[in-house]
């Protein structure tokens, strides 16, 4: 099957309401869908220019992000898919190792109609990022891993996130804590009308979450929406990483074949992801730079948009001057 | 009325100053191996002299990593129950089935256990605890299904003249041809616990197994759990069967009720303070979200977060008391319930050897005759009385 073949079989896209009032403009950004091989995905765009596709974290942000628009500014176009099982999103239960999840990301790509994007990813998205150069790599041209899970560093192990309680978790996650439910406020908004296939609704029926009235109303804020997402982050989550946990053994041996500009970006704050996981990749990597942000944990996307966005053009640009 | 006798096999030396979760990561220098020897034995002697004393069945079940239960393969104790009882069913509710690979493993064990003991066998199977999920690596987003398919897999491999191939979403195997073949025909009773789910209420229905409410909750959440389960059953074209229900409740009888209050009431604290502290671990992925909401509703009526004596009376979270008030709340309760099979843990927390047995044998000598001859007709259903 040709790539052009695969892109117009498996996608139907389709634009549904604008997460903000003034729909389909690029600097404000818009929530669509498209069905990957019989998966509903819920994509945010915004932007345009340079394709970057930008993989979530393990606690699924996407929306109306400040990185999306300082990326918007600095000329990306920004295609923010919720993997499947997140948000809004069907979840894929036949999945039984990162390599079916590589595959599935391929093929949103496709979906997107994607031939080659700058690959930023945060965390689990880092993991998936990276992994994607290896198995995919004439479809990153360039590739952003913040803050990647995805190694196994002896000594050094990811702390465990699944069944951690909030007041231990988000000190390590976040610089600033109080934030963590702002951070996620924008994946929380709902399309105010949707496309029709009704299996996106499960969700926000479940939490109560309402559906609102006219296009670009506000869907008032509901109590269980943002447990109600975690819920469903932390168990796709688990689907890919829960054993081995948030890592794929044959990943260190195989990032040599990265073979885009790649750079590696960690919080100094991080509690999440040790040090040492940094530096592993940028050492696996050819060329990789890495790069540690002050006043930043384990969401650098989130804590620090500016200097991420402005760190993800550095390194397009030399994407840019690498290939004639 | 069945009378079965149910077994936790608890830890109840843990000491004062270890207030942590019982599960997955409670200390295992904790255990002290020869205190466990008389444990073992202990508890294996209260669940055969339960037999000695009329009741019909000894339960065990599975537990992994926990002060709450000693038993990480059931199928161990009821092979120690099978040579040393003759009349007693035994039941093992259950075998955690997404932790066995290949799950045929759980069709030979119970068909093993079934022939040696010509056909006393009752097999249970679950999903296993949320907590089990982090104790043995299988992923807890793959437990239901994983679940439905093993059972599906157990019951072929009883029931299909082998060799088959078995070929499913989780489990591939060339040749399926269980030896020893189970001795109850077409296979042993299947019964099967469950925390309230829709889902699992439909399966046992859909299948004709037995249902039975997993313990520590107020009455009215059994009540209401029971209630769905009688009309998914009748909904499934199937006629009233108590004896498919269990009640699984904690027991303890002395001569007067302050007296059981007296004995009773430390060990069934240390019980729910510390034993059932980690229970409530569900990993990602474990419950729906419709099960996480219920059961998130439901917490404040579980016995980890009740903290007063009247409370646990009054919610029957144990049947406490003489002979008399206990035979006459589990009349009630069993009317109510519509069920066939009452499940008493005789033992709880660290109730000793002695008023274990003094517990048993009131029961059996005092409670029994009276429930055995109140229900002398069977039980009925209350949809189909009234």
């Amino acid at each position: 099957m040709t790539q052009a073949a695969s892109v117009s079989s498996v996608a139907s896209v389709s634009s549904v309401a604008s997460a903000s009032s003034a729909a389909g403009s690029p600097h404000h950004g818009e929530w669509g869908s498209l069905d990957v091989d019989g998966i509903r995905i819920r994509v945010f765009r915004q932007g345009s220019g340079v394709p970057l596709v930008y993989l979530h974290s393990p606690f699924g942000e996407v929306g109306a992000l400040a990185v999306f628009a300082d990326l918007a500014e600095a000329g990306f176009q920004v295609l923010a898919p919720e993997l499947p099982g997140f948000g809004q999103s069907d979840p894929v239960t036949s999945w039984r190792g990162v390599a079916d999840v590589v595959f599935t990301v391929r093929r949103i790509l496709d979906g997107l109609g994607v031939e080659r994007a700058v690959v930023v990813g945060s965390s689990l998205g880092g993991w998936l990022a990276a992994e994607l150069a290896v198995w995919f790599p004439e479809r990153v041209r360039a590739l952003a891993l913040l803050a990647p899970v995805g190694l196994r560093v002896a000594d050094d192990p990811v702390f465990p996130i699944f069944g951690a309680e909030d007041d231990v978790l988000l000190p390590r996650l976040l610089a600033r804590p109080a934030e963590f439910s702002a951070y996620l406020a924008p994946a929380l908004a709902w399309p105010v009308t949707h496309d029709g296939d009704g299996s996106g609704g499960e969700a926000g029926e479940d939490g109560g979450a309402g559906e609102g009235g006219g296009a670009g109303e506000a869907v008032a804020p509901d109590p269980l929406a943002l447990p109600l997402h975690l819920f469903r982050a932390m168990e796709a989550t688990a689907r890919i990483g829960w054993n081995p946990y948030l890592h794929d053994p044959a990943l260190a041996g195989r990032l040599t074949l990265v073979g885009a500009p790649t750079l590696v970006v960690r919080g100094e704050l991080d509690g999440i992801l040790p040090a040492a996981h940094a530096a592993a990749y940028t050492a696996a990597i050819p060329g990789a730079r890495r790069v540690e942000l002050a006043d930043c944990a384990h969401l650098p996307a989130l804590e620090q948009p500016a200097e991420v966005a402005q760190l993800v053009a550095t390194i397009t640009r030399s994407a840019k001057a690498a290939s004639p | 009325m069945q009378f079965f006798s149910f077994h936790l096999m608890p830890w109840p030396y843990l000491p004062a100053d270890y207030t942590e979760s019982a599960w997955i990561t409670v200390p295992n220098k904790l255990y002290d191996p020869p205190r466990g020897h008389d444990l073992y034995n202990r508890y294996l002697d209260e669940l055969e002299y339960a037999e000695q004393v009329g009741f019909d069945g000894l339960v065990v079940n599975e537990h992994h990593q926990t002060a709450y239960g000693s038993m990480p393969s059931p199928n161990l104790f009821a092979a120690m129950l099978a040579r040393r009882t003759s009349r007693a069913k035994i039941a093992v509710i259950g075998n955690a089935l997404p932790l066995y690979h290949p799950p045929t493993r759980v069709a030979e064990e119970f068909a093993v256990l079934d022939v040696v003991t010509g056909g006393r066998l009752i097999a249970g199977m679950v999903v296993g605890g949320g907590p089990e999920y982090y104790s043995s690596g299988i992923n807890p987003a793959q437990a239901r299904g994983r679940f439905n398919e093993a059972l599906d897999l157990v019951l072929q491999a009883w029931t299909r003249p082998g060799p088959f191939e078995f070929h499913g979403e989780y489990y591939q195997i060339p040749r399926v041809n269980t030896w020893p073949r189970p001795l109850q025909q077409p296979h042993p009773p299947v019964w099967i616990p469950g925390m309230g789910s829709r889902e699992t209420m439909e399966l046992v229905a859909a299948r004709g197994f037995s249902y039975v409410g997993l313990p520590f909750f107020h009455i009215s959440v059994f009540e209401r759990n029971y209630a769905e389960f009688r009309r998914i059953w009748l909904e499934a074209g199937r006629e009233p069967a108590p004896e498919n229900l269990g009640l699984l409740l904690p027991i303890y009888v002395a001569e007067t009720d302050a007296a059981a209050r007296a004995e009773y009431e430390e060990h069934l604290w240390y019980f729910a303070r510390r034993l059932l502290n980690g229970v409530q671990i569900a990993p990602p992925g474990y419950q729906s979200v419709a099960s996480a909401v219920k059961l998130m509703g439901n917490a404040p009526k579980y016995l980890l977060n009740v903290s007063d004596w009247e409370t646990v009376e009054a919610g029957s979270y144990a049947i406490v008391g003489s002979p008399d008030t206990v035979t006459e709340k589990l009349i009630d309760h069993i009317r109510r319930l519509g069920v066939g099979n009452l499940l008493g843990l005789f033992q709880l927390g660290s109730l000793p050897a002695d008023l274990t047995r003094a517990n048993l044998t009131l029961f059996a000598e005092q409670v029994m005759p009276r429930l055995r001859k109140e229900f002398a007709a069977g039980v009925s259903w209350p949809e189909v009385t009234a």
